[in-house]
């Protein structure tokens, strides 16, 4: 007799939870999202914890997500609920259907100006003209070297200039010693610079895309020579097993190819000593070229001005070095980057100013709506060719007709 | 010969579970296994705190424990209630409501995910615990009426009869006399709807995303792409998701499984 | 509350359960046929569109990959689940006979883990250097399970067949509900083993058979979602991406509510085909069967 109460109770707190949720936030508090490892968050969380100092009485509730994908599902639906998080962080490979869908609020610098920034990051948040979010980095790929394990093998850390075959008889050498000499995620990320430094090209039109062109020659080399650094170190096998980037923080990989979000994890791997190289280039000739990874902070429409104030602290002074010092960005800021706090030799990697040097060869990849859904449909691809289930020419062709009908669907 | 057939069930059924507690017992920290290991070397629960480590376990905790504190009662009290009186319409309209009862079951789930997020959006409860709490409203599975339907069918009507003509109320019939005769019913309709409560990962997916609300199988679940999480961690995720499910199942396995009708 | 009638108490009783169907079930089904036919993003209001979302669907290569997951998932997961079920069953109804109560007991244990704990420990048992099949299998030097088309999907179909615990337990009830009585008279008549098993136990258990059969096709239909999502995520090249899969992504990862809507409502009308044909195809089946064994 007493459950039917219960029952009725129980529909009035629904009933009361729907009150409560439509109603607006306070203006001292503030959502933030961010996709990253668990080294990538906690860096994160030491800026909103530096933020709450410098700002008493707000309060930050931060969401972490794990796998980029989710963090752009949990996105998709939070703006569908009409609760998306105030600010959150965006590479610009994704930014297209945020912006196609017109649910941010224009990019604000605050104190800086966009003279202050380095300009690959600034272009690749461009949008139809206009800057769509706050720039948090300019990273780039580069290769990650253990050193104790090239010492191991007798092997002298390459210049900045090295090539493909240093690198390649680099792999021999480590691979003879019975050491896994190189590994990296089987992704069209990963690809892209290869392809770029053998002269080739990744999609035909960077600003309008309608394919993927690794059925060139000069792509089909680079396919080539990444598929044929397999058999020393990391393959597909070995990749599914464990990802290269745990292998290498492990301890037991040689060399990796990564941006820099990979380093507050290495950091914290005990007994892990490395630096970072450029990536090889192809021949003595052509020039290095890298791939631009740049995240930004982006603000949702309706957001209080606390988001926007958000946003400028994290590339201020303060909030810019709190990051800078964690290690897992390339300040977008110039000053930044060539602070102390980034550049920090007591802090590994020694060569940090590699990640400035390459800032001049950076291209970057398009930041159109359906990118994210091409290069998905590139990557399902790459992984057949480098498990030595596709072949090269059938590879190419592939890509090409999966990635024009993703760039071909409406929007 | 049969013997042998059922240790093999035995062997198969709960070996990747026996496995997967052994391997979560093995310290964080050490490289990699060169093959299989079945019995981690010097076994500890490292794994365990790494797992609060990677993830806000408590709050996850939480969260799911509410959920079910809140659906398993009401789920129950739900299909308990609609078998009772399925149990009792008269014949025409109870071969009606079964009728659509079991028609129920062939709604597909996908048909559902859509419409539920806009009205739970309209409702204003997205982000909240409740679209994880709602569908014991319907009883979590139509599965659930249709147990306590049959167990109710197999009271001697002469018993209601008895009851209602005391002056009994349906309620209090069914308190009194009904819920008494099929506690084995009830129970297992609890665990049923317990198991799904507690596993319930695709609603939490849909409509129950964010930090506050997160519930242990989505909060574990993530730990298939997180980096750097070691087999031994997201053994010990499995193991802390499964172990009460397996409990809910002991439970009940013997209404359950082993006696003829159930009741 | 005692004034109501005998009668109000049981219609109020049987009111949470149908107000929860209607407004939980019955009504979002109806909503989605209505959105099959609209755009809508959840921002903007939804625009009728007619049958075009239908007629993009039907143009883009990825339904009909899609198409072909699903069939390739449902006709391995049907009849091995039914099946498996009724393997079971008649290993383990008796109930003295040695570990047949435990036996009981551990085929239930898979149904009851929650998705995400399967998803972790199938992870594990096809990691191509740490797992226990590339060890039984030696595909060690071989390339890994997941990156194989089939691999993947056999993957997949093995997840939801050691999850057959609710069709092995309607078929053990449903062959303890023989009466013995039909087994001593066919031994008296000479059968033995399977001349039983064709004569009596089939016979007696087809009803269900065809019901729990009608009933997995709708569970195949929905179940793959979570072990795709944390395991294959769709690959290789779209092999797993089954129709769930692609209404999730549509409805929830691109906002596409009225593309999704279409496609949760093609898979509805592809069920209930799918139901309407095996039903046709079993009671042939059966009755077959009944002439054949004289019964």
């Amino acid at each position: 007799m007493r459950l039917l109460p219960l029952l009725l109770g129980l529909a009035l707190v629904a009933g009361c939870g729907s009150g409560t949720a439509g109603e607006q936030r306070e203006d001292r508090t503030l959502t933030v999202q961010a996709a990253g490892g668990e080294g990538e968050l906690s860096a994160l969380r030491e800026l909103i914890s530096a933020y709450e100092q410098a700002r008493p009485g707000v309060t930050v509730s931060f969401t972490g997500v794990p796998d980029q994908g989710d963090h752009i599902a949990k996105l998709g639906t939070a703006f569908a609920g009409g609760n998306p998080p105030d600010v959150f962080l965006l590479n610009y490979r994704r930014l297209g259907p945020f912006v196609d869908r017109d649910v941010l609020a224009p990019a604000d610098l605050g104190d800086r100006s966009e003279a202050d920034f380095y300009a690959p990051s600034l272009e690749a948040f461009t949008y139809d003209g206009e800057l769509a979010c706050v720039p948090q980095n300019a990273s780039s790929t580069v290769a990650y070297l253990n050193l104790d394990l090239l010492e191991r093998a007798g092997v002298a850390l390459p210049t900045e200039e090295w090539t493909w075959a240093d690198l390649e008889e680099m792999a021999k050498s480590l691979h003879s010693k019975g050491i896994a000499a190189v590994g990296y995620d089987a992704e069209i990320r990963t690809v892209a610079p290869f392809v770029w430094t053998a002269g080739g090209e990744v999609v035909d039109d960077t600003a309008e895309p309608t394919a993927m062109t690794l059925d060139t020659p000069q792509a089909g080399r680079a396919l080539q020579y990444l598929d044929g650094l397999q058999q020393y170190g990391v393959d597909a096998t070995a990749r599914a097993a464990a990802g290269p980037a745990d292998q290498f923080a492990g301890g037991s990989l040689a060399v990796f190819f990564d941006s820099r979000r990979s380093v507050p994890v290495f950091r914290k791997s005990e007994g892990l000593s490395f630096d970072v190289r450029p990536l090889p280039r192809a021949d003595a000739g052509r020039p290095s070229v890298s791939l631009l990874a740049s995240d930004a902070y982006c603000v949702s429409k309706g957001s209080s001005s606390l988001a926007a104030d958000f946003a400028s602290y994290a590339v201020g002074d303060e909030g810019g070095t709190v990051l800078a010092r964690s290690g897992r960005t390339v300040p977008s800021v110039k000053a930044l980057a060539q602070s102390p706090a980034f550049l920090d030799p007591a802090q590994q990697p020694a060569s940090s100013s590699v990640f400035l040097d390459v800032i001049p060869t950076l291209r970057r990849l398009p930041n159109v709506g359906p990118e994210d859904e091409a290069e998905e449909a590139a990557n399902d691809l790459l992984a057949q060719y480098f498990a030595g289930k596709a072949g090269l020419d059938e590879t190419g062709a592939a890509v090409r007709t999966a990635t024009a009908a993703a760039y071909g669907q409406r929007s | 010969m049969r013997v042998a057939l059922r240790l093999l069930v035995v062997v198969v059924f709960l070996a990747p579970l026996a496995l997967v507690l052994a391997g979560s017992l093995r310290r964080v920290g050490l490289p990699p296994p060169a093959g299989l290991e079945l019995l981690p070397a010097s076994p500890g629960l490292t794994a365990y705190d790494r797992l609060g480590e990677l993830t806000p376990l408590s709050r996850l905790l939480r969260n799911s424990v509410l959920v079910v504190l809140v659906a398993v009662p009401l789920a129950t009290l739900v299909a308990s209630w609609a078998g009772f009186a399925l149990a009792q319409l008269p014949p025409r309209g109870r071969r009606w409501l079964v009728g659509i009862t079991t028609g129920l079951l062939l709604v597909p789930l996908p048909m559902l995910w859509i419409p539920r997020f806009v009205l739970y959006l309209q409702v204003g409860v997205l982000d909240t615990l409740v679209p994880l709490i709602a569908p014991a409203l319907a009883a979590t599975t139509p599965f659930t009426v249709l147990l306590a339907y049959r167990a109710f069918r197999r009271v001697p009507p002469e018993l209601w009869e008895a009851a209602r003509l005391e002056g009994a109320s349906a309620l209090v019939t069914w308190w009194r006399v009904g819920l008494p005769l099929v506690s084995a019913t009830t129970t297992a309709i609890a665990a049923v709807a317990f198991v799904f409560h507690w596993g319930n990962y695709l609603d939490a997916l849909l409509y129950a995303q964010s930090e506050a609300t997160r519930t242990l199988p989505l909060g574990i679940g993530e730990l298939a792409t997180v980096d750097g999480a070691e087999q031994s961690v997201l053994f010990a995720g499995a193991v802390v998701l499964a172990v009460p499910a397996v409990l809910a199942l002991l439970a009940v396995q013997r209404p359950l499984l082993a006696t003829r009708d159930g009741s | 509350m005692s004034r109501l009638s005998y009668r109000t108490g049981l219609r109020l009783m049987l009111a949470p359960f149908l107000l929860g169907a209607l407004v939980l079930v019955l009504v979002p089904a109806v909503m989605t046929a209505g959105y099959a036919f609209t755009r809508y993003d959840g921002l903007s209001p939804a625009q009728f569109v007619g049958f075009d979302t239908y007629r993009d669907l039907l143009a883009y290569a990825e339904l009909r990959r899609s198409l072909a997951a699903t069939a390739a998932f449902v006709v391995l997961a049907v009849p091995l689940r039914v099946l498996g079920g009724l393997g079971l069953a008649l290993l383990l109804h008796r109930r003295r006979a040695r570990l047949a109560g435990t036996g009981r007991a551990a085929a239930y244990v898979p149904t009851v883990l929650p998705d995400a704990a399967t998803a972790l420990i199938w992870l594990w048992v096809v990691n191509p250097v740490y797992g226990p099949l590339a060890v039984v299998l030696q595909v060690g030097t071989g390339s890994p399970l997941l990156l194989d088309r089939w691999g993947a999907r056999l993957t997949i179909v093995a997840i939801a067949v050691f999850a057959l615990g609710e069709g092995f337990l309607v078929t053990l009830a449903a062959r303890r509900e023989v009466p013995q009585v039909l087994y001593d008279v066919a031994r008296l008549e000479g059968a033995r083993g399977t001349g039983l098993f064709r004569r009596v136990t089939l016979p007696m258990l087809a009803p269900v058979l065809g019901l729990l059969s009608a009933r997995d096709l709708v569970v195949s239909m929905q179940v793959t979602l979570v072990p795709v999502l944390l395991l294959t995520r769709g690959g290789p090249l779209g092999a797993t991406k089954t129709l769930p899969v692609l209404v999730y992504e549509r409805g929830f990862r691109e906002l596409r509510f009225g593309d999704a809507a279409a496609l949760a409502l093609l898979l509805f009308l592809l069920t209930v085909l799918l139901v309407a044909v095996q039903y046709r195809l079993l009671r042939r089946w059966f009755r077959a069967g009944a002439v054949q064994t004289g019964g």
